[in-house]
């Protein structure tokens, strides 16, 4: 790197008496000087302005416009007038916000679970001397790697009556199951699709956590008699808790806001039997009622604001 | 006890090829089955092939058009947002300046931000703006997700490497931005790498904000085109399969060249599952 002080400012975290090029006098001890501390800052300044400016034009003024809208009964093209907590008071006889508040617990909750036994199955296996480990884990990556609304268009022609795939493959043993158009039926497919497009993620974040474990902790375990199940219950999981929890708030606020997945299955249906605050948001809006979409998107707020602060803990923790 | 290992191995290797595989062979099978094959007879084995799908979808329904805009939204978004990244990253993690945290905490919260609360709004904002229906509207709401995902990932990078080489150049009398070019971001690739193929990743097969931002058909994005595909009364397995097959390929090219940085990147705090 040779010096080319072309430009008249001086480097700002250079102190007074720069040394000679190819002499670097001082340690790494601090060479920031509070004497340069406002060029310093407005620089800084400078650089992180258009990051925030994009942050609070696109994210801040939205969000705070979304809480100012769900009080209004505004529509596409009329501006609208506030009417207080009407849209709130709406919801608790709408079908739809009533299916899609039960699902939030019920798909994103089940999703969980299969992904964490899934995941940590899949690691698990992957952690083995496998023959061509690398590839294997290429593959199992495969559903997160590609696109979600090609995962979701593959899925649903999995789960197509009578002639999808799964449908194809069961008919020596039973008449075709209606996977997308039975209220039960449709919520298992959603959590299915929904869990085999974001396992690999978690086998892979578990593996990661696998892999820091010291080989001594099961060593020892051995030594002292004990089966592979008592060395998995008593060493393995307690070393990848902190990073199973991170992993699962994530996971939770992703798959409350997942929209592909059930767009391109079930688009909420039957009726409102596998409806998600996104989609519901998605189809007021198509509907042009601009107040009661915030409602939607607002509403759930409180439990996204959960989550967040659930990770931030768990951030610091790891 | 070998036995058992070995017998253990191929057991798990089965398990991870029935439970990733038969969709995406599914999905081959059905973009490569003539119309009548994937209803009449519908079956695992393909009995007459042909890429008569593929010609259909590529040639018959404005699908390049599509591919091309998703391309020009994925990379333009992931453009801008690893420029507005890198600078806001390098200020945070380098410089001392009022409201440092502020922003810091203000780009974790915004990465964490649902999108459905801001579609609405945003709706107006880009109608007002005058780009309602236009590629540069939608690229200017995918900043939304993009830029504090990148800038996320970067400044964890940033904040890691050390110093020292940094100190060095300055002594040396290089600008603060020429250190940043000519040091600390040649020392970066990899994290580079993992922030832009995660922005282009998610750009291109983004569908939510798709579908409201971008309607008719020669600005659709490829998501929306399949899936105006998909949603009619008759579905068209055969060219909706064909077109996804198509939609996966660049970004598991992606994917592959970047994945050994990608999956940990994603680790950090940056995926959908």
């Amino acid at each position: 790197m040779q010096a080319n002080t072309s430009k008249a400012a001086a480097p700002a975290g250079a102190p007074a008496p720069a040394g000679p090029a190819g002499i670097s006098p001082r340690g790494s001890g601090s060479a920031r000087k509070p004497v340069a501390s406002s060029r310093e800052a407005r620089l800084g300044l400078l650089l992180v302005l258009p990051a925030v400016a994009v942050i609070v034009i696109l994210i801040g003024y939205p969000t705070i416009s979304s809480i100012w809208y769900s009080f209004t009964d505004r529509m596409v093209g009329s501006p609208g007038r506030f009417i207080g907590l009407a849209n709130y008071a709406r919801l608790a006889t709408d079908s739809g916000f009533l299916s899609a508040a039960a699902n939030l617990v019920l798909i994103v909750g089940i999703s969980l679970l299969l992904k964490l036994v899934l995941g940590t199955l899949v690691a698990v296996i992957l952690n083995r001397p496998l023959p061509g480990r690398n590839l294997w884990r290429l593959l199992v990556m495969l559903p997160w790697a590609m696109p979600g609304f090609v995962a979701f268009m593959g899925l649903r022609l999995m789960f197509e009556s009578p002639y999808g795939a799964i449908n194809v493959a069961l008919e020596t043993f039973t008449s075709p199951v209606p996977f997308l158009s039975d209220p039960t039926w449709a919520r298992i497919s959603v959590v299915l699709a929904t869990v085999w497009r974001g396992f690999p993620f978690w086998a892979i974040s578990i593996l990661a956590a696998l892999q820091t474990i010291p080989k001594e902790l099961y060593e020892a375990a051995r030594m002292d008699g004990a089966s592979a199940w008592q060395q998995f219950v008593n060493i393995t999981i307690p070393q990848i808790r902190a990073t199973v929890a991170v992993i699962a708030v994530i996971s939770a606020i992703w798959t409350a806001n997942g929209f592909e997945n059930i767009w391109l299955m079930t688009q909420g249906g039957p009726s409102t039997t596998t409806m998600t605050f996104p989609v519901l948001s998605f189809l007021s809006l198509q509907s042009r009622q601009l107040g009661q979409a915030a409602a939607y998107a607002v509403v759930i707020l409180p439990v996204m604001a959960l989550f967040i602060m659930l990770l931030s803990r768990r951030k610091k923790e790891i | 006890m070998q036995k058992s290992g070995r017998l253990a191995t191929i057991l798990g290797m089965a398990f991870l090829a029935i439970l990733v595989v038969p969709p995406v062979y599914y999905m081959i099978i059905a973009s490569l089955k003539p119309r009548s094959a994937i209803y009449r007879t519908p079956s695992w084995l393909p009995e007459r092939s042909s890429l008569d799908n593929y010609i259909k979808v590529l040639f018959n329904d404005h699908f390049l058009v599509n591919i091309g805009n998703s391309l020009i939204v994925a990379l333009m978004t992931t453009l801008l947002a690893m420029i507005l990244g890198v600078l806001a990253a390098y200020a945070i993690a380098r410089f001392k300046f009022p409201g440092r945290n502020v922003a810091s905490q203000l780009i974790l919260m915004s990465y964490l931000t649902p999108m459905v609360l801001l579609f609405i709004p945003l709706s107006v904002v880009v109608g007002n703006l005058g780009l309602a229906d236009t590629l540069p509207g939608l690229i200017l709401v995918y900043l939304t997700f993009a830029v504090p995902l990148c800038t996320w990932l970067i400044l964890g990078h940033f904040r890691d490497f050390p110093v020292d080489l940094e100190e060095a150049a300055s002594i040396d009398g290089a600008t603060k931005m020429r250190t940043l070019f000519s040091i600390l971001l040649p020392v970066s690739a990899p994290a580079l790498a993992t922030a832009a193929s995660l922005a282009f990743m998610m750009a291109w097969g983004e569908l939510f904000l798709a579908l409201t931002f971008v309607k008719g058909q020669g600005v659709m994005t490829a998501p929306v085109a399949l899936q105006h595909m998909s949603t009619g009364d008759v579905q068209q397995y055969g060219p909706i399969m064909a077109g996804a097959v198509l939609s996966a390929i660049p970004v598991l090219v992606v994917y592959y060249i970047s994945q050994r940085w990608v999956v940990q990147g994603a680790a950090e705090g940056a995926f959908k599952g």
